[in-house]
């Protein structure tokens, strides 16, 4: 079986640990409690008959990903970059954000993630498609995407 | 116009010997440079010489250019003499201070065992009201390794475990101790140290760090620094025998028998301590 550390990052409040809670436990909470530090799990999944467990890293969110201890990073094999759609101040940092980890960690795997699709309209993910070009929108909320999102970047890291 | 005449046919004959006698000669020539100006062929014939001299290189560089390695070496040591030990310094420093440290609480713990072995210590107690017995009983502690787990320094993931009892999934404790540890060192700023000790009721997790993993001990009951040292000395000699292998490309054989090896060197041993006697 192989292991494979994905870490899930970004501003505060822009769902990071619900899209966790979602995927690990299919659970989501209204409830806001900040995360310190950091909060590992773990969800092992089948892809074309081959074994892959992904330890997820669930980093505490910062307005700058310079804030965050670098070696939270190390030995990681992608990255899950959330910003939160309803919000576009958690944008301001993103090109700074990830060109600081593309550095880090160069040739690590960096899916860009608009979440709390649920609480934005039809014109908003069109107006965010073009202004950070996310991977995907996900919704912790509902589900949508979430299974998909993980499932893509377990391909990826087995192939 | 005879004597023009004259020093023209001399000319013409003057070409026509050095034709004939040259003929050869800028044969050899044209030959020459076309082979210098056609890179294939100029690499046929100078490949071959370049190749012989780097054979000989490779075969004579220690012998032929040792002392001016060394000179080139030492000037450049004695150039950045003052960038090293601010390297060095620190770490040199880290780890005397350890050192010494270390070494008193050892003498402490010596001293403290000889005193209570001592007539003055008997009185002592006598004096407090610390029945013989009681003090036998605190005297008798056991310890043991319940736990061993190899984990990868960065990334936290599992490399090998050993477990006396059934826990929770072995690569989340691996992940979530990672974190932990990472979250100590950072939070509290310590420079370059490390968390060696974790302490909860009646266990201790030991961890012994090398540089691209760590190994995590979980032990029942504590450990003295006496012990503690044992144990270091233990998971040094395993890491050197064991884990001298590239870490990130592992077989998975490998983790197989790294499981048993770990199995066998620290979980059957149950370590009891009779301070006293």
């Amino acid at each position: 079986m192989i292991s494979k550390k994905v870490v899930l990052t970004g501003s505060f409040g822009v769902g990071k640990t619900s899209l966790f809670n979602r995927f690990i436990s299919n659970t989501f909470s209204d409830k806001y409690l900040t995360t310190i530090g950091v909060k590992v799990d773990k969800k092992s999944m089948t892809i074309e008959g081959e074994e892959i467990s992904l330890i997820l890293w669930d980093i505490a969110g910062e307005v700058s990903q310079e804030k965050v201890p670098k070696s939270y990073f190390l030995g990681t094999s992608a990255i899950i970059y959330i910003f939160d759609l309803s919000s576009p101040t958690t944008l301001k940092n993103m090109q700074a954000d990830l060109r600081l980890l593309n550095n880090l960690l160069p040739g690590v795997l960096i899916r860009k993630v608009g979440n709390k699709q649920d609480l934005v309209t039809e014109d908003v993910i069109q107006q965010m498609k073009k202004k950070a070009n996310p991977d995907t929108f996900t919704s912790a909320k509902t589900g949508e995407n979430v299974e998909e999102l993980f499932l893509d970047i377990a391909k990826f890291l087995i192939s | 116009m005879k004597a023009q005449h004259d020093r023209t046919n001399e000319e013409l004959l003057l070409d026509r010997i050095r034709d004939i006698l040259l003929r050869d000669d800028r044969k050899t020539l044209s030959r020459v440079e076309a082979t210098l100006q056609e890179r294939q062929r100029l690499s046929e014939k100078v490949s071959p010489i370049i190749e012989e001299h780097i054979h000989f290189l490779k075969e004579n560089f220690p012998r032929e250019f040792q002392t001016e390695v060394e000179k080139i070496i030492d000037i450049k040591l004695k150039r950045s003499q003052e960038k090293i030990i601010e390297l060095i310094f620190p770490k040199l420093g880290l780890l005397i201070r350890k050192y010494i440290s270390h070494e008193i609480d050892m003498l402490r713990e010596r001293i403290d065992r000889q005193v209570r072995k001592s007539w003055f210590g008997r009185l002592q107690r006598w004096m407090a009201g610390v029945k013989e017995s009681d003090q036998i009983l605190a005297n008798l502690h056991q310890t043991s390794v319940e736990e061993v787990y190899i984990v990868q320094r960065d990334s936290g993931l599992l490399i090998g475990n050993a477990s006396l009892n059934q826990t929770i999934d072995k690569e989340l404790i691996a992940g979530m101790l990672t974190a932990i540890k990472l979250f100590m060192e950072d939070a509290f700023r310590r420079g370059e140290e490390e968390v060696e000790l974790i302490h909860y009721n009646f266990y201790e997790i030991f961890i012994q760090n090398f540089y691209g993993f760590y190994i995590a001990v979980a032990i029942r009951g504590s450990l003295s620094l006496e012990e503690r040292d044992q144990l270091s000395k233990q998971l040094f000699i395993f890491a050197e025998k064991e884990l001298n292998v590239d870490l990130k490309n592992l077989s998975p054989s490998f983790y197989h028998q790294i499981n048993n090896k770990l199995e066998t060197s620290f979980l059957t041993k149950t370590t009891t301590q009779h301070n006293d006697q």
